[in-house]
């Protein structure tokens, strides 16, 4: 099965990062910049069936507060990157926010069908089976696998996201791509 | 595959997000964040359809932030304000380190300087620092009657406050520097007598804001060069490229302003560019002015963002001047940025004595800001002190081609340094008085004969004026209630009843490669006339002041008014060919609309 790409090369500058944990507006703007695909892609793909585009903004703003008024905090010499930091935010704030059932309003399919560049045909069918699958699978396995193969995120980082354990996060990963394996057979070389 | 998948498989953050973010940023900072936080309204792309959802995220947020554990520490929200406090405190500290605190105006400013770090609190995000002015108090000339300082050719002041007033608000009072608006115009003083490096031009009339009182003028001006005899120029740009650049009054606004530069280079001319914070490095090698095509799409390239190599990039730049040094040229490193001076050395006090010893090889430093919010304007100018520069603000393609073009070729030839002014008042004519303006740049007397002292410096074709408050003799000086001394010998015996003049001006300096420090000395006649008898400049001179006090509140403006303050302005136009004096009036108009919401 196909793995996307991490999707961040590069960090932001450290004296950019210096400056937004200053408090500096327009250097937390360059942030939010950087980061904001990311944050809405791991949003969408996290909520699943649950995903329409005001949840998302709404979390993705949250997300974003959350990381300003905490940004002081994050040390640029720890071992943790500022992506997985953010994103481990983004996937917390995620977790609390469907601790409320909302009945789904707009899949990711029809998000995709608005958002989307056309593509190939042959992509546009693996993508737009991926991400049935993906919204089929339950929550757990479907964050976990999200963090993993799309955001660049070790074992450990995920465990400390979740806060689970790593042999968890193991288990869950491997239960999630068996899944999607099954799921995408007719795509497999 | 893999790339292409990334681009189109979930959809990307809608347009306007971050500025959906900043907005509610911006509404948490009015409210202090509580607990139980309230649904605030928020900017929204489409209408809330299920608000329930909303509250609980809400509600969920401040629990979140703070459960939120650092890779290595849990840290309470008072902690990360500590930390926070420190941090700023640690670097202004650093800052006013070693080797800045000699004097007594940098004295002022580090202890101004760590005060504006530590009044920072985590969620106060005008981040804008500004050394604090008070200002110039009158003095009795029985106890003070030498007045010393350091002449100042800065003008960032004047299109700093411009900024904010465009954008319909008032400057921060220490933000407004009366000798920088002054200075921002060209007044019509004589050309300096061949040989020496600048003329004096000095004359009297009375104060619009206490006609019991009088103004005195003292202008300077150095000889213009003409374009043609502007000696070779090796300029070295050292441009911030960081993620906070990206903005259209900032990185985009520079590069336009560098395309202005280069049409007017010439075959002897060399220009480098090295980047710091972003993509580091040197994206220019010195290039003659016969190549413009190179230098046009090297600008071009540049881009803000990236990662920091960690490279030295003011070393470089240092470096690549001195590599391709004109003997008898102009030599100098133009620091571009929005207000972080992170080039590469962390410790300041290395940074500072970097830039001194530059300095004594001959390669000075120009600092040009950039943008807004996190404009560092105190230490801006501190950094251009200290590399024998000037310090402008860029708020817009006009300042940028009057900085940069216009004032990028004669200007640099330095003329003169370590200019300073003394002025001795006579007690017969003269009871107290107040220099308005030139609070960051004021000297002990004992500092006008002291040649290590450092002062400003003035290039050619520049001007510096200064006004003096001068209250006659026989009127009460409106000074701080000192009781009168008790020890020293009472007022001294009557002085000299033969001399009218009204006071001495000595100006000392040193030629631009020299070492000791030259004296030129001017009485002034006490003969005054009516304001509105005095040459155009006096007055507009005179309006620019007021303008200023308008805006700093100063406790000295007296019966001031606005109506005054546009009515001189609009009396003092002259010829104005730029249209930078009716632009003035403009703002003078705006200001005077403006209600004070600051503090």
């Amino acid at each position: 099965l196909a793995i996307p790409a991490p999707s961040s090369d590069h960090e932001l500058d450290d004296v950019t990062l210096t400056r937004a944990q200053r408090g500096e507006d327009a250097a937390f703007r360059a942030l939010i910049e950087r980061y904001q695909d990311a944050v809405f892609a791991l949003l969408w793909r996290f909520f699943g069936r649950r995903a329409r585009p005001e949840l998302v903004e709404d979390t993705a703003q949250e997300t974003f507060l959350g990381v300003y008024r905490s940004i002081a905090r994050f040390r640029a010499d720890g071992p943790a990157r500022l992506s997985t930091w953010i994103l481990t935010i983004a996937t917390r704030t995620a977790i609390k926010a469907t601790r409320t059932p909302v009945p789904p309003t707009t899949t990711i399919d029809e998000a995709n069908d608005v958002a989307a560049p056309a593509a190939s045909v042959a992509d546009r069918k693996f993508v737009d089976a991926l991400a049935r699958s993906l919204t089929e699978l339950a929550e757990p396995y479907r964050i976990v696998f999200v963090l993993r193969a799309y955001h660049d995120f070790s074992y450990e980082e995920i465990a400390d996201a979740l806060e689970i354990d790593v042999g968890t996060v193991k288990s869950r990963l491997s239960r999630a791509r068996s899944q999607l394996q099954a799921d995408l057979k007719e795509f497999q070389p | 595959m893999n790339d292409q998948l990334s681009k189109y498989e979930v959809p990307k953050a809608p347009p306007g997000f971050a500025d959906r973010v900043m907005t509610r940023i911006a509404d948490a900072k009015q409210a202090p964040i509580v607990e139980e936080p309230a649904p605030a309204a928020r900017p929204s792309r489409k209408r809330w359809a299920v608000l329930s959802a909303t509250l609980a995220v809400a509600a969920s947020v401040t629990a979140v932030l703070f459960v939120t554990r650092d890779a290595n520490e849990a840290v309470s929200r008072q902690e990360a304000e500590d930390l926070h406090a420190q941090r700023g405190l640690a670097l202004e500290q650093g800052w006013n380190g070693t080797g800045l605190v000699d004097n007594v105006y940098t004295t002022r400013l580090a202890i101004a300087g760590t005060q504006t770090a530590t009044d920072t609190p985590l969620r106060d995000h005008d981040t804008e620092a500004y050394s604090k002015i008070d200002d110039n108090p009158y003095h009795t000339v029985a106890k003070d009657p030498l007045s010393t300082f350091s002449i100042d050719v800065d003008t960032a002041s004047y299109a700093n406050l411009r900024r904010f007033i465009t954008d319909g608000k008032l400057p921060p009072k220490d933000a407004v520097r009366i000798e920088e608006m002054i200075n921002y115009f060209r007044y019509g003083y004589p050309a300096p007598a061949q040989g020496e490096p600048f003329s004096i031009t000095t004359d009297v009339a009375t104060s619009p804001w206490n006609p019991k009182y009088q103004l005195v003028r003292i202008g300077l001006q150095t000889p213009v060069i003409e374009d043609a005899q502007v000696p070779a120029r090796n300029l070295v740009f050292l441009l911030d490229v960081s993620g906070s650049m990206n903005d259209p009054r900032k990185l985009p606004l520079l590069k336009q302003a560098l395309q202005m530069l280069v049409e007017n280079l010439r075959p002897q001319d060399k220009v480098s560019i090295v980047t710091y914070a972003g993509h580091s490095g040197l994206v220019l090698p010195a290039t003659t002015g016969s190549d413009k095509d190179a230098i046009r799409s090297a600008i071009q390239r540049l881009e803000p963002g990236g990662s920091t190599d960690g490279a030295s990039g003011i070393q470089l730049a240092y470096n690549v001047a001195a590599q391709h040094a004109i003997e008898g040229g102009i030599n100098r490193v133009i620091l571009c940025t929005d207000g972080d001076f992170n080039v590469g050395i962390t410790n300041e006090g290395d940074l500072t004595r970097l830039i001194e010893k530059e300095r004594e090889r001959g390669v000075f430093l120009t600092v040009l800001g950039f943008g807004m919010g996190n404009y560092k304007d105190s230490t801006l100018e501190k950094l251009a002190d200290r590399g024998n520069g000037n310090h402008a603000y860029i708020d817009s393609i006009d300042e940028a081609r009057k900085v940069l073009v216009k004032e990028a070729g004669a200007t640099l030839v330095t003329v003169a340094k370590d200019v300073k002014l003394q002025v001795e008042f006579n007690p017969a004519k003269v009871a107290g008085y107040r220099l308005v303006g030139y609070e960051n740049r004021l000297l002990a007397a004992q500092d006008f004969n002291d040649d290590k002292k450092d002062a400003g410096d003035i290039g050619a074709g520049h001007a510096v004026t200064a006004l003096y408050e001068i209250i006659p003799a026989g009127t009460e000086v409106p000074a701080g209630k000192v009781d009168d001394l008790k020890y020293q010998p009472k007022a001294p015996a009557a002085p000299t009843p033969t001399s009218s003049e009204l006071m001495t001006v000595k100006i000392r300096y040193k030629a631009p490669t020299g070492t000791t420090s030259k004296l030129l000395s001017r009485a002034v006649e006490s003969a005054s006339r009516d304001l509105a008898s005095a040459p155009v400049d006096f007055r507009w001179a005179t309006a620019m002041a007021s303008f200023g006090m308008m805006l700093r509140e100063s406790p000295h403006r007296g019966n001031l008014s606005w109506a005054q303050v546009k009515s001189l302005a609009e009396g003092a136009l002259g010829p104005d060919v730029e249209g930078y004096r009716k632009n003035a009036l403009a703002l003078i108009e705006r200001a005077s609309q403006l209600k004070p919401t600051r503090p």
